[in-house]
């Protein structure tokens, strides 16, 4: 018998899948768009509605109907449906948004089709959350997370690289033009998902639930 | 330099193989258990006030001879009392108070015919020789030679570590009566090749040479531990040495007790026993009976202030006591007495990998990775690391340059290995 | 009052500055070498690497809240390394950055000494080639610049590294005696070859490296060298070549025998130092850079626990076999 979420076990879910388990920073999921193009906060934001963009629909239908599918068939049938969705996304962008973005994002929106972000969250979907609505919130959350580690680390390496931020420029005259490495990139998420296990160690720590540990 | 196994330690003999050997056989008290193995069946054969003679048992048991103790010294019985022996657990002792003044005299006894291998096999049961190596009774080690076959039969008197240097004492003292007692041994063993392993300075080898020909006499190398070093010293001596000879080794006092079971008929009731350290102000080798208190032998010896620590055995291997009233009995070759500060406990650092630990263990094993896996609890993972080869002979932790204790981590593990292993066998059986 | 203790009682006596000290030490002379040839300015890059690396090393042990770990002299060893490794040419604050880089990327957020993955100044130096690669990689001529100026080197001669020439397909006319003194452009730890070598025997006496590691690995070097020439100079010339010119003997010496990083198993620490050994003349065949040793340092110090278990396991198979077959 199915129950009908409660608003607070949605923000739970929400914010469980946010920061707690965050995609990229936790789950270490994702990781080769954020290295390779993640340098440019304009991209970086691009990617991250896109991605949001095919997450959250994916999620949610598939809730709906992927028990229908046998097991093995699973995973072609989601990279096919997430692939049909990234073709729409791709081609709201090519034509109503910036051809420039396009351009960049050329070669890594049809990649994302078969990142293990989306197979992984679908097959997650799948076993754990059934329920529609907690599957939104669920995507929702790691789309935000996605979206939050992206825009960040973009946003720092576009300050290191040109000195500017959404091309508004900061006034630095030292530029790290090899910020753009994506070994670069690795680094920064490194210490990136340090500061938020630190972070999380922190509100732990407020909320006074010293003894619980994570996982 | 060196590339292979085993490590160089100091030599710390010195005070204590220039002095002769004391023989203290005047002691005022003994404390014998009734039997040294914990599992046997005895019953206690003396009583208080009874008087009991040197050689006479102390316990009788219907199922196995050896089990029993013979007194060491005449005297009478005054109390019985629990002994927890770092070595031994604990053991039901008796006290006996020594009476007779007057040393008794070592009686030649006429030998009539040959003797032969069952004659040197109920010389060492009577006489109740316990081989000081392993505390084992000689006699089970002979029949267990002969039964499954014994190549080379070695009287181990290396000593290889700092400041042990008993069997160095024996061998100057009494080295034709070891040689005598070996043959007998390895008559028993059914061999004809044996020898002294020693590892000795020219001048004491030269003049050991002279006593008892070269032909038994091997020099080892001085690398510590002693088992690797003797095996390789046959290799130049005898080419026929195949890999898997068996080696087998006996003790240079069991030697030594043997001989005088057969020609003396006198009990195993004394031992040898090295006295050092820095806070003993005499370091010698002294010769007592069995049973003796550790406290009156380090009186005798006097020491220079209060011990800090208190090593029965070698400073490698040997246990440490937390009291001092508790009996020498067989097995024990060393004594050492330290004052404070000069046995430090080390503040152990992150493995740094140097990789001396894998070089020097004499087994061949990662002693490193056996106590990452250990630490991180990878017990699966111990089975294939081979554990259970580590003899505990403490390499690994001497050369440890970040001073992390390996030796003591991989005895935790073997006991975690056998006990997991018999888990497991629970399982299946179940 | 007895006090226990656990078997064995006595340990080997050794000072935690032992090991870090012996390199120390050898780095003396070979900066010392340099600074014959060009005035004061190798001891100085040195000496910014080790002050950087020492200065992260104690930030990132303040951010832990942790006890500074500077006394055990690894963060020294780690900068002082890649200030070795630079271009006497190469701007002072270089090697602080890559120094930075090493101790609080590579080094302090694994765990600090002993459970890092990789060689510090291997990952710092190869983070200033990427970074830095224009200014890294031009040499001064040694018997051309009568001591460098302190701060501001764009004035100075640059020459033609043999290096350089290797991989341009020219042919260096260098002899041994001059390969031996040292004369020819190259980093600073690179110029010493008989420093280097002494410094190798020097290491191996007090058993802080391994001799498995360095021959095998200079084996490997010299058999790649003697097979595949770069180009038409005979076997023996080229051997020399590849063997005393670039960071091949310096990395050899104190890079690949880091214990931290290096197998521990003699076995394993053959084959690392073949696969090392191999990586490097690869890189020098096909690389990018005119220095690439270290990258080669890196891409072996991740296979060395697996090494170390592989070849032990395969070594106690083959023996249990061989006992077998016998029986």
């Amino acid at each position: 018998m199915k129950q009908r979420p409660t608003v607070r076990s949605l923000l739970t879910v929400l914010w469980d899948a946010f920061l707690p388990r965050n995609v990229v920073l936790v789950q270490a999921m994702g990781l080769c768009p954020i290295l390779a193009i993640g340098y440019d906060l304009k991209y970086g934001v691009a990617l991250a509605v896109c991605t949001a963009l095919v997450l959250v629909p994916a999620n949610v239908l598939l809730s709906l109907f992927g028990e229908k599918f046998p097991l093995w068939l699973r995973p072609p049938v989601y990279a096919v449906f997430t692939s049909v969705l990234l073709l729409g996304a791709a081609f709201v962008l090519h034509q109503y948004i910036s051809l420039d973005i396009y351009a960049a994002l050329y070669l890594f929106l049809p990649l994302m089709a078969v990142n293990s972000l989306f197979t992984m969250r679908t097959v997650s979907v799948q076993t754990e959350r059934v329920q529609p609505l907690l599957s939104l919130a669920d995507s929702l959350g790691a789309a935000l997370g996605f979206a939050l580690v992206l825009c960040v680390a973009s946003a720092l390496r576009e300050i290191a690289i040109f000195g500017t931020v959404w091309d508004v420029p900061l006034g630095i005259t030292t530029h790290f033009p090899e910020a753009q490495h994506p070994f670069i990139g690795y680094v920064l998420l490194g210490f990136m998902a340090a500061a938020l296990q630190w972070i999380q160690q922190g509100l732990r720590r407020l909320s006074g639930r010293k003894g619980e540990t994570e996982l | 330099m060196r590339i292979g196994k085993g490590v160089r330690l100091l030599f710390r003999k010195a005070p204590a193989i220039d002095r002769p050997t004391a023989e203290w056989t005047d002691v005022a008290q003994v404390v014998l258990p009734y039997t040294y193995f914990a599992e046997a069946d005895v019953r206690p054969a003396v009583f208080l006030y009874d008087t009991v003679r040197r050689g006479t048992p102390l316990s009788s048991s219907d199922t196995d001879s050896q089990a029993t103790v013979l007194s060491s010294v005449t005297g009478a019985v005054s109390g019985s009392r629990e002994v927890v022996h770092p070595l031994y657990g604990t053991l039901h002792c008796a006290v006996i108070d020594r009476l007779s003044t007057e040393a008794e005299p070592d009686v030649p006894v006429p030998v009539t015919g040959e003797i032969g291998r069952e004659e040197v096999c109920a010389a060492a049961e009577a006489a109740h020789i316990i081989d000081e190596l392993d505390g084992v009774p000689l006699v089970l080690k002979l029949r267990e030679w002969y039964e499954s076959g014994c190549d080379y039969l070695v009287a181990d008197g290396v000593q290889i570590q700092p400041y042990e240097s008993s069997a160095w004492a024996v061998l100057r003292d009494y080295a034709e009566q070891v040689v005598e007692g070996l043959s007998l041994a390895a008559r028993a063993a059914g061999t004809t090749r044996y020898h002294i392993a020693v590892c000795l300075s020219g001048q004491r080898r030269r003049s050991l040479a002279l006593r008892i020909g070269r032909r038994h006499l091997y020099q080892t190398d001085s690398y510590y531990p002693a088992e690797e070093p003797i095996r390789r010293s046959l290799r130049p001596h005898s080419r026929t040495v195949s890999p898997d000879a068996r080696v087998c080794r006996i003790g240079v006092q069991a030697c030594l007790a043997l001989y005088r079971a057969i020609y003396f008929h006198q009990s195993h009731d004394r031992c040898t026993l090295t006295v050092a350290g820095n806070a003993v102000r005499e370091p010698q080798n002294v010769t007592v009976p069995f049973g003796t208190t550790v406290q009156e032998v380090l009186a005798r010896c006097g020491l220079t202030e209060d011990p800090s620590h208190l090593i029965l055995g070698e400073i490698m291997t040997g246990t440490a006591a937390a009291t001092q009233d508790i009996p020498i009995l067989p097995g024990m070759t060393c004594l050492l007495a330290f004052t404070a500060g000069t046995i430090r406990a080390v503040q152990p650092r992150t493995c740094i990998g140097c990789g001396r630990c894998a070089e020097v263990c004499h087994a061949g094993l990662l002693p490193f990775e056996i106590a990452r896996r250990f630490r991180n609890m990878h017990y699966e993972r111990l089975g294939a690391l081979e554990v259970s080869a580590c003899d505990g002979c403490g390499a690994c932790s001497y050369v440890c340059p970040c001073g992390i204790d390996l030796a003591a981590t991989i005895a935790e593990a073997r006991g975690a290995d056998s006990a997991i292993l018999l888990e497991l066998e629970e399982d299946i059986d179940a | 009052m007895l006090r226990a203790s656990v078997a064995p009682h006595l340990r080997e006596p050794r000072h935690p500055f032992y090991q870090t000290g012996g390199v120390l030490l050898c780095l003396l002379p070979l900066t010392g070498f340099s600074c014959m040839y060009y005035g004061i300015r190798p001891l100085l890059l040195v000496l910014f690497g080790l002050l950087g690396a020492m200065f992260t090393e104690l930030l990132c042990c303040m951010a832990a809240h942790r006890r500074p770990t500077l006394s055990d002299g690894t963060a020294a060893v780690t900068g002082a390394l890649i200030g070795a490794m630079m271009s006497p040419l190469t701007p002072l604050w270089v090697p602080v950055i890559g120094a930075m880089f090493a101790i609080g990327v590579t080094k302090m957020p694994f765990g600090g000494i002993g459970r890092n993955i990789f060689n510090p100044a291997a990952a710092g130096m190869a983070f200033c080639a990427i970074c830095f690669a224009t200014r890294l990689f031009e040499y001064p001529d040694p018997s051309q610049s009568e001591g460098l100026p302190l701060w501001d080197t764009t004035g100075v001669i640059t020459a033609v590294s043999p290096m350089q020439q290797l991989a341009g397909g020219g042919v260096p006319k260098l002899d041994l005696v001059t390969l031996l003194s040292g004369d020819f452009p190259g980093p600073i730890g690179s110029a010493g070859i008989l420093i280097l070598v002494a410094s190798a025997l020097f290491l191996f006496v007090r058993r802080s490296s391994s001799p498995y590691i360095l021959v095998s690995y200079l084996v490997t070097c010299a058999v790649i060298a003697a097979l595949f020439p770069r180009m038409d100079i005979g076997i023996g010339m080229s051997v020399q070549l590849e063997l005393c010119t670039g960071l091949l003997l310096f990395c050899g010496v104190f890079l690949l025998s880091d214990p931290v990083t290096a197998p521990r198993f003699w076995l394993a620490r053959i084959v690392y130092g073949v696969m090392a050994g191999i990586l490097v003349m690869v890189l020098r065949h096909y690389g990018r850079f005119v220095c690439s040793e270290f990258f080669a340092v890196l891409l072996v110090n991740s296979f060395s626990a697996v090494l170390d278990r592989t070849c032990w396991s395969l070594l106690r198979r083959f023996r249990h076999w061989k006992e077998v077959v016998r029986v």
